[in-house]
């Protein structure tokens, strides 16, 4: 029985981490599908990764010594350029990302359905909501550019 | 064909129930408890109830490192239990007709009993346990600093390769 149930558990664990995975691309997805409808939502995404970039630069710095960041500074610049950058390169990549939480999120569904442990519904939400939100945002990234 | 209606009360995180060999599926009820029905040929049935820690086996490392790869270093990974609490819970129920079997779990105290049962027919309990996993605590803690020194290496390893692409 013990072997019965840490298979059942590292199961449960791989649908856990397939469903957190798909979840993330596609809450990606569909920030970036819905960035030019919500452009204040962008400012924040750049603002965010200027920080997250900001503080690894200090940290190489602190662990190494200083060198040039002036390629950094079209992420500082919140002009259209930028927005533009973000945009192909979303619609580039989007597909593959799609791709990824489709299958995660599916494989997760297909686990957490076979386990019958409780408190499932709210991972089986997770995982339907992540191949919702990969979907929409798809295609919202693919009509901002096109359209 | 003999019925068993299993009630479980207050669940505790990680616990599975198994009736002969085979997990069933619990669902919750108005009143709050788990139930779930098991329809068998035979006159008993017997009923596990099982929470271990996750670093079981012999090949709990290489389980818990592979994890730890596929879940982003573990970003996208799950909590593991913190209190280490095992429950070891397994009974033979002998049915006729419809039966009824409802468990509720007592509070934790090591190497005392972790369910308390009601029913309306003879059930022998064969273990009913609840136990501390000192090991897998100890386990934890290697797995923890062992991931703290693969972020290290690997936000060493980013450094290296972005100051190395901005010299060259």
């Amino acid at each position: 029985m013990h072997e019965r149930y840490l298979k059942d558990a590292r199961v449960a664990r791989v649908a856990k981490i397939f469903c957190n995975i798909a979840l993330f691309c596609g809450i990606l997805l569909l920030i970036l599908g819905l960035m030019p409808v919500l452009k204040g939502l962008y400012y924040f995404l750049i603002l965010m990764f200027a920080a997250a970039v900001l503080t690894f630069w200090l940290l190489t710095l602190i662990l190494f010594h200083p060198f040039d960041i002036s390629f950094l500074q079209p992420l500082f610049d919140t002009g259209s350029e930028a927005f533009k950058y973000i945009q192909i390169y979303s619609f580039k990549y989007a597909p593959y990302v799609c791709a990824v939480a489709v299958v995660l999120g599916i494989a997760g569904l297909v686990l957490i359905l076979r386990d019958k442990s409780v408190r499932r519904t709210g991972r089986i939400v997770a995982a339907s909501l992540a191949i919702a939100f990969a979907v929409v945002g798809t295609v919202a990234i693919i009509l901002g550019v096109t359209l | 064909m003999n019925t068993l209606n299993l009630k479980v009360g207050r669940m505790i995180k990680g616990c599975r129930v198994y009736v002969d060999g085979r997990q069933i599926a619990l669902k919750r009820n108005k009143d709050g408890t788990l139930g779930g029905v098991y329809t068998t040929d035979r006159d008993e049935a017997e009923v596990t109830v099982v929470k271990l820690g996750e670093f079981g086996g012999s090949l709990w490392f290489i389980w818990a490192m592979l994890f730890f790869v596929i879940s982003c270093f573990g970003i996208f990974n799950a909590h593991y239990d913190r209190r280490n609490i095992t429950v070891n819970y397994r009974s033979v129920v002998r049915l006729s007709g419809q039966n009824c079997l409802r468990l509720e779990f007592n509070n934790f105290n090591e190497g005392q009993p972790a369910l308390a049962y009601q029913s309306d027919c003879p059930v022998e309990i064969e273990t009913n346990l609840f136990g501390l996993d000192r090991q897998a605590a100890k386990r934890r803690k290697i797995l923890t600093w062992i991931e703290v020194f693969m972020w290290l290496a690997l936000i060493v390893l980013v450094a290296i390769l972005v100051v190395k692409a901005i010299i060259g």
